[in-house]
């Protein structure tokens, strides 16, 4: 777990040293908010008609924004040939993985909570003291995105000439019905107030979360081997 | 040798003998159902001789990619691999068959073409979606990682299946329950003309992998062959 902490603190470490993908992340999902404000703008929605639109906005803004992060988790270090580094070094597999998993969560997360600011600033819009339950759902949906995408990412890198298109395509059919679905429906009820009817989905979501991780650690190692 | 060609001869005669008559059973022998008994669309119904079974093979064919990717996995031999490479083409394709199959009769019985409420068409159709990102997958990888990217994107792919399944319990299935009320509602006609309809099918799915299969080991033998002698 140590060497997996010291693996993220380093990405992290050489991430804020150039900005680059944070900077883009943030850009793109600026981009995502006014394209959906320009999207809706014939309709000019009221608060009440945008209510059923906050969450399907806010998650598409997180995926396709995180998906971006994800691209370049690993091509960053295949291309530098700085992965060969990683596997030569005396620990577990798996544990490039698991710093992977925290790199890539903490920026991840860090574009999600400006991706958040702005749909305030762009859609003008008030949480009614509900920001901490969809913080709870972000969290989590979030992060079972990230437990995913991390592994299909380092499938995906292999892929030299595609790899762009293809982290999409193969992430998209995975985590469509485990966890687009109920961190969509989680985030919509906890906007209406009632965390409590979230619980079902929030419960599917840490169990996926765990079994993600789970696949990934049996089947990481075969991922990177060379 | 000569074992295999004899067993593909066999395999051959039993598909076409099971095709012909499941076509036979499913629009003769079969009798339509009633509108009484709640059906708005009798006729179309008749598709179901041709969408289950679709719909099985595709599973089938996705369970061996599951299989032969754990296989190779294990102990990475070339013929795991192209197993599965021959059976995930085949799942596509039927998989493509039931989800076009599924609408035909969708729009007769229901007035609509798809319902994303239903939870079977939207699982498998989310299969057919993983299965084209495998193959697309393999098409954009390197030989020499291919095999072993694949296999664990296979593996994930079909252990997503029942999670999705479970995801997906919440909401209101309006898919008709064959397997559930097969007691009730289903007559033994009707469930010998299924039962043809999958065996003719799950025949028809052996002989086309074995002809992948050896399709796909006479590509590699070429390659080894180019290798050889120095080519590309």
């Amino acid at each position: 777990m140590s060497q997996g902490l010291a693996i993220a603190i380093k990405d992290i470490k050489t991430e804020f040293r150039t900005k680059e993908m944070v900077f883009s992340m943030l850009v793109f999902s600026l981009f995502v908010m006014v394209a959906f404000y320009f999207a809706f703008y014939f309709y000019s929605l009221s608060s009440e008609a945008l209510e059923p639109l906050v969450s399907p906005i806010l998650w598409v803004t997180f995926f396709f924004a995180g998906m971006f992060g994800l691209l370049t988790s690993f091509s960053k270090e295949k291309d530098r040939g700085s992965l060969e580094g990683l596997m030569l070094c005396p620990m577990d597999r798996s544990a490039i993985y698991f710093g992977k998993v925290l790199s890539n969560y903490f920026l991840i997360l860090l574009v999600d909570i400006f991706a958040l600011i702005f749909f305030v600033l762009f859609f003008s819009y008030d949480f009614n003291g509900n920001l901490l339950p969809v913080l709870v759902v972000v969290f989590l949906g979030t992060f079972c995105f990230v437990v995913s995408g991390t592994l299909i990412s380092g499938i995906a890198v292999n892929a030299q000439d595609i790899r762009g298109v293809l982290i999409p395509i193969l992430l998209i059919p995975i985590i469509l019905l485990t966890v687009l679905m109920p961190s969509v429906n989680a985030t919509s009820k906890a906007l209406e107030g009632d965390i409590i009817d979230a619980i079902p989905e929030l419960r599917i979501l840490g169990v996926f979360a765990v079994i993600y991780i789970a696949i990934a650690y049996l089947l990481f190692d075969f991922v990177l081997e060379e | 040798m000569k074992f295999d060609k004899r067993l593909e001869t066999v395999i051959l005669i039993l598909t076409v003998f099971f095709v012909l008559l499941s076509i036979y059973t499913a629009l003769i022998y079969t009798p339509e159902v009633r509108e009484e008994d709640g059906w708005s669309a009798p006729k179309a119904q008749k598709i179901f001789y041709f969408h289950v079974p679709a719909a099985w093979v595709s599973f089938l064919a996705f369970g061996v990619v599951f299989i032969m990717s754990v296989l190779y996995l294990k102990n990475s031999l070339r013929k795991w691999d192209t197993i599965a490479f021959a059976s995930a083409e085949i799942g596509v394709v039927f998989c493509t068959l039931a989800i076009v199959t599924g609408p035909i009769w969708g729009k007769a019985e229901w007035g609509v073409y798809w319902r994303w409420e239903d939870t079977k068409l939207t699982i498998t159709f989310v299969l057919w979606l993983i299965f084209l990102a495998y193959l697309l997958l393999r098409g954009g990888v390197e030989s020499e990682n291919k095999a072993r990217l694949a296999a664990v994107f296979g593996i994930i792919g079909f252990a997503c299946v029942p999670l999705s399944f479970i995801s997906s319990r919440i909401w209101q299935s309006m898919h008709p329950n064959v397997v559930a009320t097969s007691e009730g509602s289903m007559s033994s006609e009707t469930g010998i003309g299924l039962l043809v309809g999958v065996v003719a099918f799950s025949f028809l799915y052996m002989f086309m992998l074995r002809k992948r299969i050896a399709i796909q080991e006479m590509a590699s033998k070429i390659e080894d062959l180019k290798e050889k002698i120095g080519g590309i």
